[in-house]
């Protein structure tokens, strides 16, 4: 258990700034999950901090002490990854064991064979000492590469998109045995995906990442419920955006004018000017009532419920409803948050619409 | 530009109505006289073009031609280049078609010891002597050998060159002469003499010229070579060694092709290389000597050795044992 | 199947006496001293050289793999040179710069001043090892470089941050993963060093004369065609066995894996402890460029009747006129040339073609070594087959040039399969099945679909082909007739007949032949191989 911290982290590929100043620290026994799309930085921050890349600038600190002049083979950092990695030529058995048998912890060979059972009982692959890495299918593969990492206890578990490679149904079940196994062994994990549900469900905290830079580190709800930025809001779950123009303020609520009525909204960032955009989830939209009408152009049937698109005044909304929509309702919103139309930064994302 | 010579080939192929194919080998053309023999022969005969074929040394351009025969085909009109020790070889393969001597005016001047042909099939056009010649700017005076025994000497490890008895006449030779020596211990002979040898290169030129380039101080080659020292660079440099008083006598012959187009033409050659002019350019351009009594020798030729014992085998006996002594032969040297 | 029938003719006149089966002469053979060590020298040689070409080769094969630096994808193109470059160039080149009074020995002389050239190397066992080291330590570098830097980068990473040192990293997992490299290399290497022609027969002289060698002799010199055809008999056993052993490990020629991330290279000299490298780097440069060096420089400088040449020894080999030491005009040789390789090369594309598309159809290991086996018979045995095939109706009407095309053809088509197969069946049938359900029928569908997409590794295994049949001198030797006489022919008589400078030239012109074929190789190969991976 060991307290990992970034401090204004950058790293430069060519012209490309790849890491841009990130700075977060994962706490003893936390698992952050680092959540954003392909490119954005992700992986290279878990390659400084193994110590496969230089960082420019910045600085690493394992409970207080920096890795940075470190080599890879001394931080004691464990890196799980996206390809697993495994070494062809060895058993599961001789795999799991190895960094025991050729590392600078090495272990005589009665306590490796227990050591190396103990593991393979924690992921669930008993008896599968002497199978080779091609015979394994991927999730068996994944749990492999973990037991391996795991087998030295690093005093942090660097988790490079492991479950990328696998199949819908096995993510999820194996997203649920890697937390129960991080948390069982209170392992500081530093977890990095482009996955949101995987986010979402594993991390103890999220950072959202975009570009380099980290948008926003919170707690899966706090990111949920309170984006601090467009693209945050945009890049979990569903979203609405609809520009409007600030009216006035009631104490620190804004009342915006958009789509021909008004909506109060909070803030989740200072507002600069009177043209504003307001974001709303599909779920925080009140059917049946309200001031704002919408003519629906398609309906999903969900199982559990149905998703609609359509437009009101022009502007793309997406709602959900328990039962078939009617063509067109009126719906009122709610709760929504108010944003800047720019923030600054390139938006390349766009708000999701049919 | 390659189209000019392609058209210029084609040109010179269609302008001249005749060609004679001669097969020989390669220090004929490289050393001997047969840019002279050509000039002169196209002279007289100005509407045939000569070609030498000349891809080897004796015994390979021998097998050459009986393999080109047996496999049906073969462009050569005349073969020169042919030791008398390969004789039977040639006539078993029927290599050869009898000349007319009527045809061949020259040969009168040839002394009747010289024709090695009883069956009228070759004509000599030189003869001389295989011996060791060894450089005396390289070879210090005590190691310079006296018999064939001294060529055994440890001294002398790496520093000979011969030629290979299976490709190349002065090799054969060679190979003959330690058998008519040592009788039936030949084999042991050449046993001590292998790590003596710097290299057994495929023909004499390729020995004549690593001995010149100065890869070794003795080489296998002719007793007229003194000679060839004394009139091409001015030195005794290059001496003549005559082991024991002996060296193997050895004539070269030629004779037409069976399969020959051009009987005419093929007999006016043989009687052009026995003329006295060309047989006169004979010891220096082929180091030997010339067989036309005729013929004079030039100046510096009293430096060309003729050793007191001339050794030479039966031609019959080596007809019949020739094979098996070359495999015996071959045996020692791969197998130790 | 034309490769079949007179094979089958030449071996069987080994096995047989008029006209009845009879194994005595093959076990008379086997018995002789003479042929047993022929064969045990064959294989001493071919072990020690694959051996040397192994020390030679490895840590080349390191550097490569490690080190970025200018030039280096000319340096990468070089190691595929041994398998273009003529082997008697080779010779050449060892002759003009390792002997006596070679370039090597006279340096050394007049920088020591010694009296005696310290380097006698030529004519020995340690010759012909030296020169096939030289000839096949880039084999050696190029399948280690290939096999290395298709390995995953992650392990070695995955070793680091388990904490393993790179020593015990490389000991452990690098070194066991390029074992199926390093066997293959072997096994290519020792059965070209066994099958080796040009080299000991003008670098050993006439005592340490291989197999090859000796069926050459038996069957041009001494016309003992049966002692030829039991000798190839015996030796195709044995190389056809090794040849199945390339063919299991040969995967690794198929290029890096999809989905790699590409190596990553250290600038070399970016840190001091490099410069250790720089004295092996000096000697290698001095061993593999010297021999190929002396070739040009004497191409260059070699008295022509005693004067300069200037590019003199250049226009004498495109003369028209008869050379007697080559037997035809040395212009006539290079035209030969070029019209065999040409013919065979289109032949042995279009037949490796059709093979690969079988094998994809009809998927069969034992039709593959079948089909693949001209690769591992002995070039002068092919050559002896078709001589003797030659000679009688039907194929004896036809021109003796189209015996030299034919055994080019044949063995050469075996490359071009290996070159393109292990792209055609990475190829998603989705194409042609899409290209068919649009109406086009199966052939038009190869030439619309797969041709196209292929074309690459197509002109990639022509230039291959082409170099190769233009370096051939085994099949040209025992093939030769009359004025069908190649280049490679051509230098070895000018060798023979000490012609140093028109075999120099001629020598180089052939050197930047293959080196230009190589270039093609290197750029579109490597282009070709990553089109695939993305498409």
């Amino acid at each position: 258990m060991a307290k990992l911290e970034v401090e204004n982290l950058h790293k430069r590929f060519g012209p490309v700034l790849a890491v841009a100043g990130v700075s977060f620290s994962v706490e003893a026994g936390e698992i952050l999950v680092l959540l954003g799309p392909s490119g954005c930085g992700k992986t290279t921050i878990l390659r400084c901090i193994a110590g496969l890349e230089r960082p420019e600038a910045g600085e690493i600190k394992l409970d207080g002490r920096s890795l940075l002049p470190l080599p890879p083979e001394k931080r004691g950092v464990g890196l799980v990854f996206q390809n697993y990695a495994l070494f062809p030529h060895l058993s599961v058995a001789a795999n799991v064991a190895y960094a025991l048998r050729h590392g600078s912890k090495r272990l005589p060979r009665k306590t490796r064979k227990e050591r190396v059972a103990e593991l393979l009982d924690l992921v669930g692959l008993s008896g599968y000492e002497r199978r080779r890495p091609h015979e394994l299918s991927e999730g068996q593969k994944q749990r492999v590469a973990l037991a391996r990492a795991l087998a030295v206890e690093p005093k942090v578990l660097l988790l490079d998109e492991p479950l990328s490679a696998l199949d819908a149904a096995l993510r999820v079940e194996l997203r649920h045995e890697l937390r129960r196994i991080l948390k069982e062994r209170n392992t500081t994990s530093l977890y990095v995906t482009h996955d949101q549900t995987e986010a979402l469900a594993l991390g103890d905290r999220v950072g959202v990442m975009r570009e380099g830079k980290l948008e926003q580190v919170d707690t899966p709800k706090a990111l949920y419920e309170r984006p601090k930025t467009l693209f945050v809001a945009g890049f979990l779950g569903r979203a609405n955006f609809w520009p409007g123009r600030l009216l006035r303020w009631e104490g620190n609520k804004a009342v915006v004018e958009v789509a021909g009525a008004e909506v109060v909204a909070e803030a989740a960032e200072p507002i600069a000017g009177d043209n504003v955009i307001i974001f709303f989830r599909p779920e925080w939209v009140e059917l049946g009532n309200g001031p704002f009408f919408v003519t629906l152009k398609e309906k999903e049937y969900l199982g559990a419920r149905w998703e609609a698109f359509g437009h009101a005044q022009g502007l793309p909304l997406i709602l959900y409803s328990p039962e078939q929509p009617p063509d067109a309702l009126s719906f009122q919103i709610k709760h929504a948050l108010v944003f800047n139309p720019h923030d600054g930064q390139k938006t390349k994302f766009t708000p999701e619409v049919a | 530009m390659r189209k000019f010579f392609v058209l210029l080939a084609a040109v010179a192929v269609l302008g001249v109505a005749k060609e004679l194919v001669v097969y020989t080998y390669d220090s004929f053309v490289s050393w001997g006289p047969a840019q002279a023999i050509k000039e002169r022969f196209e002279a007289m005969f100005p509407d045939v073009r000569l070609t030498w074929v000349a891809v080897g040394d004796s015994s390979e351009m021998l097998a050459r031609l009986i393999a080109e025969l047996r496999l049906g085909a073969t462009q050569a009109d005349v073969f020169l280049g042919l030791a008398d020790v390969e004789l039977p070889r040639a006539l078993a393969n029927e290599v050869f078609l009898p000349y007319d001597p009527a045809k061949i005016p020259n040969l009168a001047d040839v002394p009747p010891e010289l024709l090695f042909d009883p069956t009228g099939h070759v004509l000599p056009y030189d003869h001389g002597y295989v011996t060791f010649v060894y450089d005396s700017e390289s070879l210090p005076l005590e190691l310079v050998p006296k018999s064939l025994d001294d060529l055994l000497r440890s001294e002398l490890r790496g520093k000979i060159i011969i030629t290979d008895p299976r490709t190349s006449s002065p090799g054969l030779s060679f190979l003959l002469w330690t058998i008519a020596h040592y009788g039936e211990g030949w084999l042991d002979y050449w046993r001590r003499l292998i790590p003596n040898l710097l290299t057994i290169t495929k023909g004499w030129s390729e020995a004549y010229d690593l001995f010149l380039a100065g890869e070794a101080p003795i080489v296998l080659s002719y007793s007229t070579d003194t000679a060839y020292s004394y009139i091409e660079h001015g030195s005794l440099r290059y001496r003549v060694i005559t082991p024991d008083g002996e060296a193997y006598r050895q004539v070269e012959g030629m004779g037409i092709v069976r399969t020959t187009k051009e009987p005419e033409l093929a007999h006016a050659f043989l009687n052009l290389v026995l003329s006295p002019e060309i047989q006169e350019l004979i010891p220096t351009t082929q180091w030997m000597f010339p067989v036309n009594a005729r013929a004079k020798l030039p100046a510096g030729y009293e430096y060309a050795v003729i050793p007191e014992k001339p050794v030479s085998l039966d031609p019959e006996l080596v007809g019949a044992k020739l094979e098996e002594w070359l495999d015996l032969w071959q045996k020692l040297l791969i197998g130790g | 199947m034309a490769f079949f029938i007179p094979l089958v003719n030449v071996l069987l006149l080994g096995v047989r006496e008029d006209g009845r089966w009879t194994f005595t002469r093959l076990r008379t053979i086997v018995a002789t001293p003479y042929v047993r060590h022929l064969f045990s020298f064959t294989a001493l040689q071919a072990f020690l050289s694959t051996l040397l070409s192994f020390v030679l080769g490895f840590p080349l094969g390191w550097f490569l793999t490690r080190y970025s630096f200018p030039g280096k994808r000319v340096a990468q193109a070089l190691t595929l040179a041994p398998f273009v470059l003529p082997p008697i160039t080779v010779a050449l080149g060892f002759f003009l710069f390792f002997g006596h009074t070679g370039y090597l020995n006279s340096a050394l002389k007049s920088l020591f001043g010694l009296a005696e050239p310290p380097l006698r190397i030529l004519y020995s066992l340690w010759a012909i090892v030296l020169a096939h080291a030289f000839y096949n330590a880039p084999v050696f570098a190029r399948f280690i470089h290939a096999g290395w830097s298709s390995l995953d980068p992650a392990w070695e990473e995955a070793c680091a941050v388990l904490g393993v040192s790179r020593t015990r990293a490389f000991l452990t997992v690098t070194l066991p993963l390029l074992l199926p490299a390093i066997f293959s290399a072997a096994a290519l290497v020792f059965v070209l060093c066994f099958l080796s022609f040009a080299i000991p027969l003008s670098l050993g002289g006439a005592r340490y004369a291989t197999v090859e060698v000796a069926v050459y002799l038996y069957a041009r010199v001494y016309l003992d065609f049966q002692s030829a055809s039991a000798l190839g008999l015996l030796e195709m056993l044995i190389t056809l066995g090794l040849a199945y052993l390339y063919v299991r490990g040969g995967a690794l020629w198929a290029g890096p894996r999809e989905g790699l991330r590409p190596r990553p290279t250290v600038p070399f000299l970016s840190h001091p402890a490099h410069a250790l490298w720089l004295p092996w780097l000096f000697l290698s440069a001095v061993f593999f460029l010297g021999p190929l060096g002396a070739v040009v420089a004497d191409s260059l400088t070699r008295p022509l009747m005693g004067k300069p040449p200037g590019l003199g020894w250049y226009k004498t080999i495109f003369s028209p006129e008869q050379n007697p030491f080559i037997g035809t005009s040395p212009l006539g040789s290079v035209l030969v040339s070029l019209e065999v390789a040409g013919l065979s090369t289109l032949l042995a594309v279009a037949l490796g073609l059709g093979v690969s598309g079988a094998l994809k159809v009809l998927r069969s290991r034992a039709l593959e070594a079948v089909l693949m086996a001209p690769m591992a018979v002995s070039s002068v045995v092919l050559g002896l087959a078709l001589l003797l095939a030659f000679h009688e109706p039907p194929f004896s009407h036809l021109p003796g040039k189209f015996a030299l095309i034919l055994a080019h053809t044949l063995i050469f088509y075996p490359f071009v399969v290996r070159i393109v197969r292990p792209l055609w069946e990475g190829l998603a049938p989705s194409w042609v099945e899409a290209a068919r359900t649009l109406g086009a029928h199966r052939f038009r569908a190869f030439l619309t679909v797969e041709l196209p997409l292929l074309s690459q590794a197509v002109l990639v295994a022509g230039a291959f082909s082409l170099a190769l049949s233009l370096g051939e001198m085994t099949a040209s030797a025992m093939l030769s007739q009359g004025e069908l006489v190649t280049i490679p022919l051509a230098i070895y008589r000018f060798l023979s007949a000490r012609r140093f400078g028109a075999a120099s030239a001629m020598a180089t012109l052939l050197i930047l032949l293959t080196v230009a074929a190589v270039a093609v190789w290197e750029w579109l190969g490597e282009r070709s191989l990553r089109a695939y991976g993305q498409a």
